[in-house]
């Protein structure tokens, strides 16, 4: 299945900004963190087409996902 | 009738307006996204302001904290701040509060507001705020800023989920991008904090604040508004405060963005800084100087402030073991 997968801040850094993958079916949001070298404790926000998504949440062909850093400073 | 808040008057209409008048806010850390939302709520009339803030003004604060000039530097942040806040607004109540905030003063620091601003720089205190809000119930409003990137989150557990729905626990240090790392922008922060004052306007007037996490890139002229977790997370459901409950005693961290450590004491203590201040000088052998907030002085290469907190900032090569053990021997445990 593709799914579209969306990168920001500092994520981007050695990876991309955005592409299109290709996942098997049944596959959860934590395996493609996980594929892409993210470790869960950085990442701040998931958005699973435009809405909060838990990282064992599974994908279907067509998903947009995008994963956030959290903003601490101020 | 042309007064102070006319204009804005005109915009909220008056019933809506006048409510500002009658409403206590707490603004928790005063540095960039604080100076900028203190600013705004204080011109715009609301009645009460509380500020908290345990920092001094330094010189790396002056490119991005709205609220401070070169006469400030050394001066705490929460008394500056509110000396120029009185100046744009004489009318209404500023209180400085030159604290750390700790699980042993969160409760009584933050109790009594209908909002608490975070401009806080760190996730230990937005935990903190986060149990104070599960626990009474006050809205709060995160807001966070690195680099050329702002987000802002209106919270109002239970009504809305709480910080804990989104990410359960703090990420540790070095999992965040800080001000060190990344660096930041002025502006930058500067919109961020706009967009958070213009939510509180909203909420102490009693309109319903943006339901969504804003999260910005200025730089790479990008925005996502993202929708909270639509179920709420075991700690805001029960009332589980488990940051607040915590029970240390002393801490050691390295300065954010400068070559040091900052040593935090819990609950905060009283310290007697003129008893000390003989004490320091016999095992120096140099002058300290006593503020009555703040007592400094040098020991080999380190420049040390110990605060009558109890907290202490030591400026120099150390590590944050090395400023422990000092701090422990000169003060205690």
């Amino acid at each position: 299945m593709l799914i579209t997968v969306k990168l920001f801040a500092n994520f981007r850094v050695g990876r991309f900004v955005v592409e299109v993958r290709d996942y098997p079916a049944g596959t959860a949001i934590k395996a493609v963190s996980g594929s892409l070298g993210l470790a869960s404790q950085e990442i701040g926000m998931t958005m699973l087409n435009g809405r909060h998504a838990e990282p064992e949440r599974v994908l279907k062909d067509g998903d947009v996902l995008a994963f956030f850093p959290l903003l601490g400073g101020g | 009738m042309i007064d102070r808040y006319a204009k804005q008057r005109i915009f909220l209409g008056r019933e809506p307006e006048a409510r500002l008048r009658d409403r206590r806010v707490a603004v928790v850390g005063l540095g960039a996204t604080g100076s900028v939302l203190a600013s705004w709520l204080a011109r715009a009339g609301v009645g009460h302001l509380t500020l908290i803030d345990r920092d001094l003004v330094e010189l790396s604060n002056l490119q991005r904290q709205l609220l401070y000039g070169e006469g400030d530097l050394g001066r705490p942040k929460a008394e500056a701040a509110r000396e120029r806040l009185a100046e744009a607004n004489s009318s209404i109540e500023l209180v400085a509060q030159v604290a750390d905030l700790t699980s042993g003063n969160a409760r009584e620091l933050l109790a009594g507001f209908d909002l608490i601003m975070d401009g806080t720089d760190n996730f230990e205190a937005r935990f903190l705020i986060n149990d104070v809000a599960i626990l009474t119930g006050t809205p709060w409003i995160y807001t966070g800023a690195i680099g050329g990137e702002g987000m802002v989150w209106p919270l109002n557990p239970p009504r809305t989920p709480c910080l804990r729905c989104l990410i359960e626990e703090p990420p540790a240090s070095g999992d965040v991008d800080t001000c060190d790392s990344a660096g930041v922008l002025g502006p930058a922060v500067g919109i961020a904090a706009s967009w958070g004052a213009l939510e509180a306007i909203k909420i102490l007037t009693g309109r319903e604040p943006h339901p969504e996490l804003a999260r910005f890139d200025f730089w790479h002229n990008e925005r996502q508004f993202i929708q909270p977790p639509a179920t709420r997370c075991r700690f805001c459901t029960d009332k589980v405060t488990e940051f607040l409950d915590a029970r240390w005693t002393l801490k050691a961290s390295s300065l954010c963005g400068l070559e040091g450590v900052q040593i935090r004491v819990n609950p905060p203590r009283q310290l007697d800084l003129a008893a000390l201040k003989p004490r320091l000088e016999a095992r120096t052998g140099r002058d300290w100087k006593d503020s009555g907030l703040a007592l400094t002085g040098t020991e080999g290469e380190l420049r040390f402030t110990l605060f009558k907190d109890g907290r202490a900032l030591v400026h120099g090569p150390v590590t944050p073991e090395r400023a422990k053990g000092w701090y422990t021997e000169v003060v205690g445990a």
